[in-house]
């Protein structure tokens, strides 16, 4: 028994330093990596890249032009819905359990997360230039806002958190609409004043002030805080960074000075994810335009030809969105394009609507529709048919890209409208349920939204 | 020389010496004789006369010859003594006695006496023998003792009726014992019972064969893994319960984590016994309670599974070569509609949903053939997978030394209609050395393997159920891929996606001891463990359908490589003496170990055309990815003391201090222990007059094991590099919420067992009982995605217990002339029930487990059947709130999982010819297919039992009416359906895992020492009523277990 004793005590002294690891080669102490730009800059890059790789803003099939797109009438599918996955969001049968509803939800709350870790360290930081401080956490708040303000709308009542506390991140409770939208505009206040107004790379793959004022412009907006919104729209219009884009065969081309933000693909010559995601030939096997889309076009709408293709196979004909059109190797000229200035100039049209400034709103709407090949309105109709024209405009425009008919349609109140396109709409589709994982995982969070 | 020999019937460990005296003188005498094991003549025994250096080998026919100096002996009347050693069988020590009147005449002895030795007992004597005879029937014992014996045996030790059990050494790890004395729960599996199976894992021989071991093979798809459940599941995590893996003494990392496996393996795990080929496995132990698991502390938790592979038998040289074919299919089938049924269904599904023209993109409707029908089980699943095996070894060994090299390879094909492949190789090496004063003793076991596996990405076998029965043909008639005009998504478009696996696995393993005092010896056991892992994952463009437009600019290479390097040194120091009637056995130990882990994988997209898709540094865009370099260190110190008191009385402590670089510094060390108890009450004077009973003990144990399986780093508060680029800077991204507080997960493991042996053991009867309870449980807790992650690792305060009761049942049921009859029965019961957790209600547990039941437990709606107003599902309403919905209505508490298992196998020898069979039984309940059906009446085949479904003139259906997918309200109906008491049943089976049948042939004439032909049958039978493919599964949707047909022989020169 002594000896047990003796060379237990002996081991327990000599081993302390036996069992002491190297740290991994591959991560860095979270405080370390907010003591260095170039590492700050790091965690960054990785909160754009997946912005790009799985957000809602991503081209791909997790994002919100996609998803919303088939939820709404801009795009169809071929597939038979039932797996409780993307093509029952489609038929608009989406049920709690729904795999895309979790997922978009979790991918949301994760980037949210690192945005949150990256204002902490930030913030902790003992070393960084002031400068740095304010940049790095303008864009990280920005992006953290962006994701609220879409999950908001597409959920309705949302938790929000900032802070990387997982014991209170985990028995959030919602807030409502108003409470959280008011955070957002705090946030989004906060972030205009830390943001820079230059670009800091030529190419416009990050976001500055005036991303920051044309988010914040269209929290205003969902707020109908019109002469808010009207202002921060003005600031980015006037701004000379920016001027319209009157070739139609440019609007996607990466160096057009109409871009605001786009998100560059991962490596160099790698497509677009949208290039690839509505890329088909003979017949679709995923995705493809809905009809009724294609069909709101009048025959000499340039973009008829310039944003959409027709594929005939087999005596049918279907469409496809081509507005990117460099595939996998091939693609030196376009980015992911996250807000160009088309869209301030039909918000700002929008803006003016709603305060019966309809004369001063119509050129606003006409840029769009004649760059398009079309006559300009009178600037003498009325505000309701300005309206009706500015939602025909906006929905021939940024069809597949990030949800705007949804929104659009939501913030308008006339979701209903979707029913004589989609059969299986009910009224409170306007909101998709909560995740059921979540419900369960954190009780906070019930009651579950109205008619799931 | 005539030899005779008792039949004494044991399982395989008994061994007998027949002795004969031939030739006395006073200065030397000669002793012959002839050492046999069961009725076989026993090689390699080295013979040695105690305290003198004559030392000899027994031939090939077991015979010896010893020159004993007698002159020396008469001065101080020493008795000789022989020493019989052999690596398989405990050392035995033969006092002789010699004749006195021959020693002193010293005339030559020229009678001879053959007198019986039984080893399983310590004695014999010439009397006895007869005894034997008469009692044991067929035992050709009858001593043919000449009149004129002048030698015979000294027997100091009255008790006649022990054998079998207590020569049975057992493998503990750090040391060995004899299973007569053992105070913990160890389980065994020796060579003879898995040998020549056609299997590529000894787990698969292994199922039903130990009590207290749930073992379930993942697939039937070659080169995956096992779910091993020792005494039941301990911790939440599915890798926290993995137990300890131990080859020849060095501890194995326990899975490969495949990064591109999971479409084809399930789980993506590759089980680490992969590696040894199970023809090389000497005995298989398993450790299961305190007792014999506390002395590996913080890894024992889960039970240790020690695997000893065979050793060189000193003895001639012996050339074994052994070939074996085997052909497999899938066992079970399920019986699904025809195309009639099929349409029919799918028509009523539209009908039912109000959909008037079916929409262009129901193909098997408007596209294909109606009449067409092909059973595409058979055609995706249905193929014979053949398996060769061929193994070679060479083994012997002089006095001091000893050998075996053995090489094996294995080839298997898959049931799949593609030519793929899954091939092994084996080099095991086994040296032995030791020194002429016997006091140095090494030995070195090396294992190399390379094993590597070649199938396609997807199982397909979910696909051969759902794909409609009219779907158009796979090729056309040129041989190519079809896709029918772009309507079929052609399942064995897949093959041409690849995933490759390689293992290269080096194990050397090496034990050195030396005697330093007669009570004292010096171990060293080290080992060096080396994997190298390479797995690639081939898509080819040509896996899509050519119209969705993809070029070879869209093929995808990945490639993964995960090297471990591990090294390990135990130094230990062993003590025994005896004094009167105390015997102490004291063994201290240090561990160091030290594993590094290696990962990096590359992706490649896009390649100039796809004969280029194996070289990445083709590929057009490369992402490499982090490469992770893990190091896990780990310290120990351990003793063992054992005492006994009259060979009756017998205290087990063993203990551990450890050390691991998993946890943070002020967590790192924990102390485990346990202590163990024994009493042979059947060797007590007052129980002797039972004279039915002849082996009775009465053992317990109590102690505490840990688990520390929970990756490396977790502690730190770090970011991590990803794949993730963005504008040329590689992203950091935040590795995972950290919690530095978290520490080691605690086992403690209760057990008492009684084990007796009837009719001088012929019956053996051992039945335990266990009680274990996980505290401390290390987890990943499961968070709202609100947090950022999926988990944190922390311990989380609840407590798991594990009981159950383990019966095994051995009896030699005949022993007539020479046939045998032996059977054995195993039937383990366990129960594992969650104790405690505080705060359930409030912590993300809260709807997953329920205190008092099983952690198996599943949340699920009552199916209440189907409305025969509206043909519709109707499911309990518990929180009444007029619409079903989770939490409030998955109320119903299942509990899946297994009740009851166990074994029954029986052997049978007549001369030359032997059989077996195993039958091994599971009592569980489990998902069914209603789990994983999609709803009746979409594009997707159904079992015919869903012909029973609800329509206005079926009103009493079982199933909802058809809907082809369409009516959002049949498919959230369905999908409560899938998670309802519906979708759970009974899925026990009883299964006839093993027969075999030995014959051998009679070719001894001829110079071969044994030419073995054995037929062998796996998995060949199953009863079971489950309803699905097969009941033995761990996810569902993968590649049942096969039923295979072997043939084999083997040949021994």
């Amino acid at each position: 028994m002594i000896i047990i004793a003796v060379s237990a005590a002996l081991t327990s002294v000599s081993c302390e330093q036996w069992i002491e690891t190297d740290f991994p080669s591959n991560q860095l102490p979270t405080e370390l990596v907010f003591e260095d730009e170039q590492t700050a800059e790091a965690a960054l890059a990785g909160l754009y890249a997946n912005l790009w790789n799985n957000s809602l803003i991503s081209g791909g099939s997790d994002g919100m032009g996609l998803l919303l797109g088939l939820y709404t009438d801009d795009t169809a599918s071929v597939s038979a819905p039932g797996s409780n996955s993307i093509i029952d969001l489609y038929y608009n049968q989406q049920i709690t359990s729904n795999l895309i509803v979790s997922n978009v939800w979790t991918n949301a709350y994760q980037h949210i997360y690192a945005a949150n870790s990256i204002i902490e360290g930030v913030r902790n930081s003992k070393t960084l230039s002031q400068s740095a401080r304010n940049r790095i956490t303008g864009e990280a708040l920005l992006i953290r806002s962006l994701l609220y303000f879409f999950l908001q709308q597409i959920y309705g009542d949302i938790p929000y958190t900032d802070t990387t506390d997982y014991q209170i991140n985990s028995k959030l409770s919602k807030l409502s609409a108003d409470d959280l939208l008011s955070r957002i505009d705090a946030d989004l206040e906060q972030a205009v004043n830390l943001l820079p107004s230059a670009y800091r790379n030529t190419e416009r793959i990050y976001v500055n002030k005036n991303v920051a004022n044309l988010l914040w412009a269209k929290l205003k907006i969902l707020r109908k805080q019109w002469t808010e919104a009207e202002n921060l729209l003005k600031l980015v219009l006037q701004s000379s960074d920016y001027t319209f884009q009157n070739d139609i065969t440019k609007v996607f081309q990466k160096t057009g000075t109409h871009i605001i933000w786009q998100l560059k693909p991962k490596n160099s010559g790698d497509a677009t994810k949208e290039a690839a995601l509505y890329n088909f030939s003979g017949i679709p096997t995923t995705y493809m335009l809905n009809v009724d889309l294609v069909n709101s076009f009048s025959a000499n709408d340039l973009r008829k030809q310039n944003y959409i293709a027709a594929v005939t196979s087999q005596g049918q004909t279907n469409y496809r969105s081509v507005k990117y059109k460099n595939l996998a190797g091939a693609n030196t000229s376009e980015d992911s394009v996250i807000f160009r200035l088309e869209e301030v100039y039909l918000l700002y049209a929008e803006v003016l609507i709603q305060q019966n400034k309809v004369a001063e709103a119509i050129p606003f709407i006409n840029k769009t529709r004649q760059r398009a090949g079309l006559s300009a309105l009178s600037t003498g109709m009325n505000a309701a048919s300005a309206k009706e024209e500015l939602k025909q405009e906006k929905r021939k425009e940024f069809f597949s890209e990030h949800g705007t008919r949804f929104f659009d349609l939501k913030r308008w109140g006339q979701l209903d409208q979707l029913t004589s396109v989609k059969t299986n709409w009910k009224p409170y589709h306007g909101q998709w349920p909560l995740p059921q994982k979540e419900l369960l995982l954190n009780p906070n969070l019930n009651p579950q939204n109205e008619g799931y | 020389m005539k030899k005779s020999y008792i039949n004494i019937g044991g399982i395989g460990l008994t061994l007998m010496l027949t002795v004969v005296c031939t030739h006395v003188n006073a200065q030397t005498q000669v002793i012959s004789g002839t050492v046999t094991a069961g009725n076989k003549p026993l090689s390699g025994v080295i013979v040695s006369e105690k305290n003198s250096n004559q030392t000899t080998l027994t031939n090939y026919k077991g015979v010896f010859m010893l020159t004993l100096k007698m002159s020396d002996r008469s001065k101080n009347k020493q008795k000789p003594v022989l020493l019989f050693k052999h690596p398989q069988y405990k050392e035995r020590t033969i006092p002789v006695i010699l004749n006195k009147k021959d020693n002193d005449t010293g005339s030559e002895g020229i009678g001879q006496m053959v007198f019986d030795v039984d080893l399983l007992r310590d004695d014999v004597d010439g009397d006895r023998g007869g005894k034997y005879a008469d009692s044991d029937a067929g035992a050709n014992a009858n001593a043919n003792a000449n009149a004129n014996a002048n030698a015979g045996i000294d027997g100091n030790n009255q008790d006649t009726k022990i054998k079998g059990i207590e020569e049975v050494i057992i493998n503990a790890g750090y040391y060995k014992v004899k299973d007569k004395e053992r105070t913990g729960s160890i389980a065994k599996v020796s060579a003879k019972d898995i040998k020549n199976q056609p299997v590529t894992n000894v787990l698969s021989a292994a199922q039903g064969r130990m009590a207290g071991v749930s073992i379930t093979q993942n697939s039937g798809v070659p080169g995956g893994g096992f779910d091993i459940q020792i005494r039941g599941k301990n911790s939440l995590r599915r890798e926290g319960n993995e137990p300890l893996y131990i080859i020849d003494g060095v501890p194995l990392s326990a899975e490969t984590p495949s990064l591109y496996a999971v479409t084809i393996l399930p789980s993506a795990s590759i089980n680490p016994l992969n590696a040894i080929n199970p023809n090389d496995i000497e005995s298989f132990e398993i450790l299961k309670d305190a007792d014999a698991t506390a002395i590996y502390g913080s890894r024992g938790a889960n039970g240790v599974v020690i695997v000893t592979t065979k050793k060189g038998r000193k003895g001639r040289t012996e050339l074994k070569l052994n070939t074996a074919y085997s052909l497999s299919r899938v066992a079970n089938h399920m019986e699904m509609m025809n195309t009639e049924q099929y349409l029919n269904m799918r028509r009523q599904g539209y009908a039912n949903d109000g959909v008037t023209t079916i929409p262009a993109s129901a193909y098997d409707l408007k596209a294909w053939d109606q009449n067409r029908y092909t059973d595409w089980q058979k055609t995706l699943i249905g193929n014979t997978a053949d398996a060769s095996g061929v193994q070679l070894s060479l083994s012997g060994g002089a006095e001091n030394s000893s050998y075996l090299i053995s090489y094996g390879h294995q080839e298997q094909s898959t049931v799949f209609p593609a030519d793929f492949k899954y091939k092994t190789n084996n080099l095991t090496g086994n040296f032995t050395f030791r020194s002429p004063d016997k006091k140095l003793e090494a030995n070195m076991n090396n294992t190399f393997s390379f094993q590597k596996n070649n199938v396609q990405n997807d199982d397909i076998t979910k696909k051969s159920l759902q794909l409609s029965p009219n779907a158009p043909a796979l090729y056309d008639s040129n041989g190519n891929l079809n896709w029918e005009n772009n309507t079929f998504t052609n399942p064995v478009a897949s093959f041409n996606s690849l995933y490759l696996n390689s293992t290269t696995f080096i194990n050397s393993g090496t034990n050195i001891s030396y005697r330093l005092f007669p009570f004292l010896s010096l171990k060293l056991n080290g080992g060096v463990t080396y994997q190298d892992f390479e797995e690639r994952s081939l898509k080819p463009h040509t896996m899509y359908n050519p119209a969705s437009g993809l070029t070879s600019a869209n093929s995808i290479s990945s490639l993964n490589r995960q090297t471990v390097f591990s090294y390990l040194l135990e130094p230990q120091i062993n003590a025994d003496f005896k004094w009167k009637d105390h015997y102490f056995d004291v063994l201290v130990g240090t561990t160091l170990q030290q594993t590094e882990t290696k990962q990096g994988s590359i992706q490649g997209v896009g390649f100039e055309s796809n004969a280029l898709i194996q070289n990445l540094g083709a590929a057009k865009t490369k992402t490499v990815s982090d490469q992770v370099v893990n190091q896990y260190y780990y310290t120990a110190a351990f003793a063992r003391f054992n005492y006994q008191f009259k060979k009756r009385y017998i205290l087990n402590l063993t203990g551990r201090r450890d050390g691991s670089s998993r946890f943070s510094p002020e967590n790192r060390f924990g102390n485990f222990g346990a202590l163990g108890a024994a009493w042979i009450f059947s060797d007590e004077s007052w129980m002797k007059k039972l004279s039915c009973l002849s082996f009775g003990k009465l053992r317990g144990s109590i102690g505490t094991t840990g688990n520390d399986k929970i990756g490396d780093y977790q502690y730190l508060n770090t970011y991590s590099v990803t794949t993730n680029i963005y504008n040329g800077i590689t992203g950091l991204s935040p590795s995972r919420l950290y919690n530095r507080d978290f520490s080691w997960e605690k086992t403690t493991k209760k057990e008492i067992a009684l084990e007796l042996g009837f009719l001088k053991n012929r019956l053996n009867l051992s039945t335990a009982y266990y009680s274990n309870t996980s505290s401390n449980q290390l987890v990943g807790i499961p968070l709202p995605a609100t947090t950022g992650f999926p988990t944190i690792q922390s311990n989380l305060p609840a407590k798991v217990r594990n009981t159950g009761w383990e019966f095994d049942l051995s009896a030699q049921i005949l022993r007539a002339g020479e046939l045998r009859l032996e059977s054995s029965f195993n039937l383990s019961i366990p129960q594992n029930t969650l104790l405690e957790f505080p705060n359930l209600e409030g912590s993300t547990y809260a709807n997953q487990y329920v205190i008092g039941y099983p952690m198996t437990l599943v949340k699920v709606y009552q199916f209440e059947g189907v409305n025969p107003q509206t043909g519709l599902y109707s499911f309990t309403d518990f929180n009444g709130d007029g619409k079903i919905s989770s939490p409030d209505d998955n109320k119903v508490v299942e509990k899946i999982g297994v009740e009851f298992f166990g074994g029954w196998t029986a052997t049978m020898k007549y001369k030359r010819w032997s059989a077996s069979f195993l039958f091994q039984f599971v009592k569980q309940r489990n998902w069914n297919y209603n789990k994983s059906m999609l709803i009746p009446g979409m594009m997707s085949n159904q079992p015919v039992e869903v012909l029973n479904a609800w329509s206005p003139s079926n009103t009493g259906g079982t199933y909802m009416q058809y809907s082809a997918g369409t009516d959002a309200q049949k498919n959230a109906l369905h999908s409560y359906f899938q998670n309802s008491t519906a979708a759970i049943s009974d899925a026990s089976f009883i299964r006839l895992k093993n027969i075999q049948i030995n014959y051998s042939i009679p070719v001894q004439k001829i110079g071969i020492k044994e030419a073995m032909i054995y037929v062998q049958g796996q998995n060949l039978l199953t009863l079971t009523h489950y309803f699905g493919i097969d009941p033995e599964f761990t996810v569902v949707g993968y590649l049942p277990p096969l039923k295979t047909y072997s043939l084999g022989f083997q040949l021994t020169f």
